[in-house]
């Protein structure tokens, strides 16, 4: 591997990590009462959940830094947390969605905004910037999600 | 590369709480509107059967059996999402990987390994979980594991938590039957540390497995095995549970004053009163007690014996009477006892055939009610003293 493939890698954790420690730490204050703007529900387990995440990418630049293909992990992991997240908040805004459509008397009130946590919106982002991984290192042997699969 | 984040020294267990709050966050979140369509459908039975013009069986089949099977029926949905979870996870190959991170937890502080898989089917229902504790070394290590197997909330406990977490905490329902989970976690390796320092010393010894390869899990595989889990349920509602409705109805109506008497003069409030002054520090009435008392046969049991007792039909409806019954630190106490006290008759006697002896099975049975009510009450008396 080339040294900047790594430093795409390594670039890549710390924006993702940094993006995850910034949006859960916003997301921490404004559940519990900072007047931050985070349009998002109070709900300070899951905003100290993307803090974790954002601890799992952030152990990745270390290694990746030194040039250690086990970094590439972390990323993995990171990821692969980010998208089950984004994925089950997804199943829960369509459950949501057929409450209200179905018109169950909870469900009256209910508005989709309310169920764009950060979770979802900060994944976007994530999907965003492994785009930008691949487009840049390409996907073939050795390229960014070979490199994350372990291959 | 990634078993050496998903078993990192300090990563492991953070990510593995990840994981499992996930679980119970998307269980609850996603089951609510379920849960709402199925309550529909029985208040629309409910309402029918209320009709029937022969007043003891209309209120036999609304209250006895529509709001008592009925209402525990209602919580099918998380039970399904839960085991839809579990499956997900054992395909992947995650759930022993999560075993692996238990262990080096478990083994310093002294206790077996192999301990923590038994633990983990726990989280299923207690009886399998027990039997599989034959496969951990050494007596003292397996009696250990059996004793504390129960301490891990198995799914049987999920409709209390879900009712309660609904009722007194909705914001943050998902995470307070995920601090529930890990509660157990933590009381079942507080009481083996405990039991490994006193009554059952022996040698600790390490975990060796090995780790199955990552798989992708199949939507078929998921889905059936949950569906499994889910027909059980419903069949246990059908049979044991219809039978414990009747027979809780006819103690809630017959009293020393004959048929058709206020349930606080039925056999049943009698049941309650006696142990109601025991819980009076925890703010549990007569009501709760009975259905505790109860639960002693099936953890099931309490949710449906709330609503025979209380008399009314659905979530909602029972949602009110209890949020007028209890405070929410009462109602944290009560997920905290339900949490603790024996799961169930059959588990008691799992616990007699694996030891083999009435003594394990009384002792499990004692000790967990004991602890379940010294727990709910240091909930109380903390809990008031903060709120102070």
């Amino acid at each position: 591997m080339k040294d900047s493939e790594f430093t795409i890698a390594w670039s890549s954790a710390l924006l993702m990590g940094t993006l995850y420690l910034v949006g859960g730490l916003l997301w921490l204050a404004a559940s519990l009462g900072l007047p931050i703007p985070v349009p998002s529900v109070a709900d300070p387990m899951s905003a100290f959940v993307l803090v974790i995440v954002a601890v799992i990418f952030f152990s990745g630049v270390r290694p990746l830094r030194k040039g250690d293909r086990n970094g590439f992990g972390f990323i993995a992991v990171g990821v692969l947390l980010a998208g089950i997240m984004f994925g089950l908040q997804l199943v829960i805004l369509s459950t949501n969605y057929l409450g209200w459509v179905l018109g169950l008397e909870d469900w009256v009130s209910w508005d989709a905004v309310s169920n764009l946590t950060p979770t979802v919106w900060l994944f976007l982002f994530v999907l965003f910037l492994f785009a930008i991984a691949r487009a840049v290192e390409g996907d073939g042997e050795g390229g960014f999600t070979k490199h994350l699969l372990g291959g | 590369m990634m078993d050496s984040v998903f078993l990192h020294r300090y990563l492991g267990l953070p990510i593995f709480l990840v994981i499992m709050w996930a679980m119970f966050h998307f269980t609850f979140t996603a089951s609510l509107v379920f849960m709402a369509m199925i309550e529909e459908a029985f208040a629309w039975l409910g309402g029918l059967t209320s009709q029937i013009p022969i007043p003891w069986l209309a209120s036999l089949l609304t209250d006895g059996i529509v709001g008592g099977v009925g209402f525990i029926v209602v919580f099918l949905p998380p039970i399904l999402f839960m085991y839809l979870s579990i499956s997900v996870l054992e395909d992947t190959g995650y759930l022993a990987r999560a075993a692996f991170v238990m262990d080096k937890v478990m083994m310093r502080i002294g206790l077996h390994g192999r301990s923590f898989i038994p633990l983990l089917l726990g989280f299923g229902c207690s009886v399998p979980a027990i039997m599989a504790a034959r496969t951990v070394d050494g007596e003292s290590n397996r009696l250990t594991t059996i004793l504390v197997t129960p301490l891990m909330s198995c799914a049987a406990r999920l409709p209390v938590y879900v009712l309660i977490a609904g009722v007194f905490f909705p914001d943050y329902a998902g995470t307070m039957v995920f601090v529930m989970y890990i509660l157990g976690i933590v009381m079942a390796v507080a009481m083996a540390l405990l039991f490994k320092g006193t009554i059952l010393q022996g040698e600790s010894a390490p975990l060796i497995m090995e780790l199955p390869t990552y798989q992708k899990p199949t939507l078929h595989g998921s889905f059936r095995h949950a569906w499994e889990r889910g027909f059980l349920f419903l069949r246990k509602a059908g049979t044991y549970l219809l039978a414990g409705a009747i027979v809780l109805w006819i103690l809630a109506n017959t009293g020393p004053a004959g048929f058709g008497v206020d349930a606080d003069e039925s056999f049943i409030a009698m049941i309650g009163n006696l142990g109601a002054p025991l819980f009076a520090p925890h703010g549990f009435p007569w009501q709760i007690v009975s259905a505790l008392i109860f639960g002693l046969l099936a953890k099931e049991i309490v949710v449906e014996a709330l609503g025979i007792i209380y008399s009314v039909q659905g979530e909602a409806a029972i949602g009110t009477v209890l949020a007028m019954a209890l405070s929410p630190l009462s109602a944290l106490a009560l997920m905290v006892f339900v949490l603790l006290y024996t799961p169930c008759i059959a588990t008691i006697g799992t616990i007699r055939s694996e030891t083999g002896s009435w003594k394990w099975a009384g002792f499990s049975v004692v000790y967990q009610v004991v602890l379940a009510y010294l727990m709910s009450l240091l909930v109380v008396l903390v809990g008031g003293l903060l709120l102070a």
